[in-house]
């Protein structure tokens, strides 16, 4: 029969996570298979093993499509649970003179021997050709508390996933203006562990709640429809209260659209998901490895517009902060296992940190910190009342079709699929379809910030990575941007 | 000329698990089957991999899953993991079939299903492909049928290593080639307007490898999938790029990269640094398979498919059932998971397989027949909803994720031009070769894809001059789809004997997520007109 067997679960919690009792698992000696065999491996002549990390997961998921019904009844047609556990290791090898570096990330297979894979992932490493660096050891003082997941969804990520559908099927019933069509509902829970060879040890939880809807307004029939999503890291983080009220004015704003107007200067207002995007693409510059690329990069003092600012414009500051409490992006150690630190990256339109990996740090030749997690961006002065009621021409771009950002050349460009068009003294009117194309940087120029504060979180999958917004609801861009249309 | 290519082999490290499988199936529905249905599923994916650039690395990746469904009460029941032993299995069967007993839920007001037998499966035509690997007649129900990519090269026998071989050869061609670029260029330009070298040169080599196992009451079938790629992105220090890629289903043998097309990542960086803007606007445009494949995709793709239309999410079937014609004579488009060759090519794209993830066998579909829609793609799920054939689009991202109907290789049927024809045919207008992604709006009709830049032409000729979007990015194409296939005014030809045009590399989100293979292409297309920004 098959020689697979239970691998990879995780032992018990780390010191510095606050995990629930449920999240203790006995699974220690699968580690323990997996040192071993890293350790025979290191025996072997030739081997080249230098160093390792070892990244395990446990995962359970609880997932939901529905459609939806007379009175917007929802109805679940697939109803998936699902276990997942996983082992990633990576392994460093040095050989030759000069001594160079190797890296081989495998995931280890429970039903193959260990040791030949290690010993495979060797092997592959040592024709790896990179300058040597040092892997980071484990902090003296110990990873810094960050809670990074939901109690609720730890205890029973199932009941969770019930209460959430509970939730939406109440929100939708009481919805009397629109029509839903369908829905997802998932709750994950996962528990990671990170080892080194140099003496890491730490963990942590992720608890990620994600809802999608779907809807038109009544009466129908329609040829347009809204599709909004929301993410948290907590059933109530959702606020599906506010997302089905968002859910029904937009759909109930779907009565005849226009296209935008062509034009070579536009101004435009967006919303929280396009800054979040936005900005997390302008931090990727701030990375040292944009720098060692030799592609376009931003260091301390540099100024985030490629630009003189414009008078009435507002610059940027920005934070990264991975200690807030159960954000996307909170987390107590980078992808490395430096010890996560809360940093002002940018202050008034002006870069003031770069953030630097221990293997970039070497490799530049300066100092490696752990700057990451979640963007706080500060508040600006105005709002989108006031920005409608006195600009003579905005564009309110509520939903971009497929914003793609270039994170090179942080130019981007989408079909608007959703936006109102504001003109002071006359009636705003819907507006779907038309390109609207911007350059960040250019963008950065001469924009303004919203004073209304909102959190948000975008959980990682194929399409983007995790992403923590702390900041203002809407953007005012006045530079930059040019819209093709009617 | 006689294929001598081999079908990939079914791996034998698989076989007792696949031997377990009937048995899970049986715990899941024994004494059920005149209301339930159900299956399980296996599903492995090997990744071997390698990036060279100024770092360097590699990757050996083994993902492995089994699903087990129960369909009762109009609801796709499924539990799923990667714990694979067998009794860690046999538990999950028992503990699925307890929950659908227990759960006193109701789904959607859908018939009890009744799969197909072998016997109705040989009775309807199948693609040569997978006739020619079937057994002459109809098997057994418990008879292990194997389905495998034909390759020159065995996919099995691939390394992580020989791969970063690939890569770094390769990196080192574009570097070269770059050289020689700026050499030819910069020899009689001043310094100041001489191109300045690629900062970075990126080469992914990877194969992936899937294997599936599908069986129900009715059939134990197995796939074995290789998907091979070499791509090259070069980067400008103003962070322009252009990349270059080869792959598709296959071994090795077809990820190459000749030395002609190297210029795509060597040259055209430089060249797209000095590229002029785009003014936005409407244009007469030519589209290269790249790009025409997304507008399929997205123009009546994901409008024509059926859990879409289930959902009263898309505005096909009102258009169906009214008979509105929404394309002209020349809008063609098809779904085709059977493509194992194409154009001049004796390999399929990516988004290819034998059988869907619900175990229903790959047959060409029309879904846009000369402007006409046709029935949309089904999975289980939406083809007892509405009533219509079963076709081979139920497909998840992987065994983590929930299955939908999603597209497979989804292009316009080919016309009788050639490219040089369709380029005469413009007074002025821009030819777009490489896709930059793309959306879907089933319900709304409007269409959205991208390319990375476009080619002037003027007066039936290409000019050599560049355009990029009008902020310095990517350009994006946009109309209502009812528009865009009203103003097709051409298609270029196939070679290939049943007229299957060119499909590339390519892939597929739905909604929101749900990553999945798509190969994404079909003929060269002018249009007389197409919003551009």
């Amino acid at each position: 029969m098959c020689k697979s067997k239970l691998l990879f679960a995780l032992p018990a919690a780390a010191n510095s996570v606050k995990y629930t009792p449920s999240e203790v698992n006995i699974m220690a000696c699968e580690i323990q298979d997996i040192r071993r065999a890293l350790a025979e491996v290191a025996a072997q002549p030739g081997s080249g093993l230098f160093g390792w990390t070892l990244t395990t997961e446990t995962a359970a998921s609880h997932q939901a499509l529905m459609i939806g019904g007379e009175g917007n009844a929802l109805t679940v047609f697939q109803a998936r649970q699902v276990a997942d556990d996983r082992a990633t290791l990576r392994v460093f090898t040095r050989q030759g003179a000069p001594v160079r570096q190797g890296v081989a990330v495998v995931t280890l297979d429970p039903m193959a021997d260990l040791t030949a894979q290690i010993a495979a992932a060797c092997a592959a490493s040592r024709g790896v050709d990179n300058p040597p660096w040092e892997l980071p050891s484990a902090p003296p003082a110990g990873y810094p508390a960050v809670t990074t997941s939901d109690p609720a969804v730890a205890a029973d990520p199932g009941a969770e996933h019930a209460r959430l559908i509970a939730g939406a099927r109440r929100e939708a019933a009481r919805l009397g203006v629109v029509h839903i069509n369908s829905a997802e509902a998932y709750v994950n829970f996962r528990r990671q562990r990170l080892e080194s060879s140099t003496g890491i040890s730490t963990g942590r939880a992720l608890s990620e709640v994600y809802f999608e809807l779907a809807a038109e307004r009544l009466p129908g029939p329609n040829v347009q429809e809204v599709s909004p999503l929301v993410e948290a890291t907590h059933v109530d983080g959702l606020d599906l209260p506010a997302f089905f009220d968002r859910v029904a004015e937009e759909a109930g704003a779907l009565t005849g659209s226009e296209l935008p107007p062509t034009s070579r200067q536009a101004t435009i207002v967006i919303g929280p998901e396009a800054i979040t995007a936005l900005l997390y693409e302008l931090r990727g510059q701030l990375q040292a490895d944009a720098e060692y690329e030799r592609g376009p990069h931003l260091l301390p003092g540099d100024s985030v517009a490629d630009g003189p600012r414009a008078p009435a414009g507002e610059a940027l500051t920005l934070a990264l902060d991975p200690f807030l409490p159960a954000m996307a992006e909170s987390t107590p150690y980078t992808g490395e296992g430096l010890p996560a630190e809360r940093c002002l990256v940018i202050e008034d339109g002006v870069v003031r940190r770069q953030l630097v990996s221990a293997r970039m740090g070497q490799y530049l030749g300066r100092p490696a910190n752990g700057i990451c997690g979640n963007m706080l961006v500060s508040l600006g002065r105005g709002g989108r009342a006031e920005w409608f009621a006195t600009l003579p021409d905005v564009l309110e771009i509520r939903t971009f079709s497929s914003l793609l950002i270039n994170p090179r050349t942080l130019t981007w460009s989408s079909e608007i699929k959703l936006g109102r068009r504001h003109r002071a003294g006359q009636p705003s009117v819907t507006i779907k379809g038309g390109v609207v194309s911007g350059s960040l940087r250019e963008n950065l120029r001469d924009c303004a910030f919203s004073n209304r504060r909102i959190v948000r979180n975008d959980l990682p999958d194929g399409w983007k990575p995790s992403r923590g917004y702390d900041g203002p609801d809407a953007m005012l861009i006045r530079s930059g941007i040019q819209v093709a249309g009617a | 000329m006689q294929d001598t290519r081999l079908p990939a082999r079914f791996p034998e490290r698989l076989q007792e698990l696949r031997a377990l499988l009937p048995q899970l199936v049986a715990i899941l529905e024994q004494g059920r089957t005149d209301e339930w249905y159900a299956f399980a599923w296996l599903e492995e994916t090997v990744t071997l991999g390698a990036v060279c650039g100024r770092t360097e690395g590699v990757q050996q990746d083994t993902d492995r899953g089994v699903v087990l469904r129960i369909f009762a009460r109009g609801i796709q029941y499924e539990s799923a993991c990667n714990r694979l032993d067998e009794s860690a299995l046999i538990e999950m069967a028992r503990a699925l079939r307890a929950r659908v007993e227990s759960d006193d839920s109701t789904g959607m007001a859908l018939p009890v299903y009744k799969p197909r037998s072998w016997a109705e499966e040989y009775a309807d035509p199948l693609p040569p492909e997978l006739r020619s690997q079937m057994p002459a007649s109809p098997p057994a129900v418990e008879q292990p049928v194997h389905l495998g990519v034909r390759c020159t090269v065995d996919p099995w026998i691939t390394t992580a290593d020989g791969l970063r071989t690939m890569a770094a050869a390769t990196r080192q061609r574009v570097l070269a080639a770059n050289g020689a670029f700026l050499q030819r260029e910069n020899a009689a330009r001043p310094d100041a307007e001489a191109f300045p070298a690629l900062a970075e040169v990126r080469v992914l080599a990877r194969q992936t490898v899937h294997t599936h196992v599908f069986v129900d009451r009715t059939r134990n079938v197995s796939q074995v999938l290789p998907v091979a790629l070499l791509y090259a992105l070069g980067i400008m220090p103003g962070g322009q790029t252009g990349r270059t890629l080869a792959g598709g289903l296959g071994g090795l043998e077809i990820a190459v990269l000749p030395d002609d097309s190297l210029a795509q990542s060597a040259e055209m960086p430089a060249r797209l640094s000095r590229a002029e803007r785009l003014p936005p606007g409407a244009y007469r445009l030519i589209t290269g398979p790249d790009v025409t494949g997304v507008i399929a995709h997205e123009a009546f793709g994901h409008t024509q498919e059926g859990d879409t239309c289930m959902c009263g999410r898309s505005v096909a079937p009102g258009l169906r059932e009214r008979q509105v014609r929404v394309g002209n004579d020349q809008a063609s488009i098809v779904n085709n998971p059977a493509v194992f060759s194409m154009d001049h090519l004796f390999h399929g794209p990516n988004g290819s397989y034998f059988f869907d993830h619900e175990g229903c066998f790959a047959r060409v579909q029309t879904i846009l027949d000369h402007g006409w829609l046709s029935a949309p793609m089904t999975n289980l799920t939406a083809a007892l909803a509405l009533g219509e054939p079963r076709t081979a689009n139920g497909k998840r991202e992987s065994w983590r994720r929930p299955l939908m109907v999603r597209q497979t290789n989804t292009y316009f049927t080919p016309g009788d031009a050639t490219l040089d024809e369709l380029i005469a045919r413009v007074p002025s207008g821009f030819l777009a070769h490489w896709a930059h992604g793309g959306m879907e709006d089933p319900k709304g009709g409007s269409l959205t894809a991208g390319t990375e830049y476009l080619e002037e032409i003027r007066d039936g000729r290409l000019t050599g001059r560049l355009f990029v979007g009008p902020t310095g990015g990517h350009v994006e194409l946009s109309d209502p789809v009812f528009n865009m296939l009203a103003r097709i005014e051409g298609k270029t030809g196939s070679r290939h004997p049943r007229g299957i045009p060119e499909n590339k590399y390519g892939g597929c989100g739905k909604y929101h997520k749900e990553s999945v293979n798509a190969g994404c292409g079909g003929p060269w297309i002018l249009w007389s007109s197409v919003t551009c920004g």
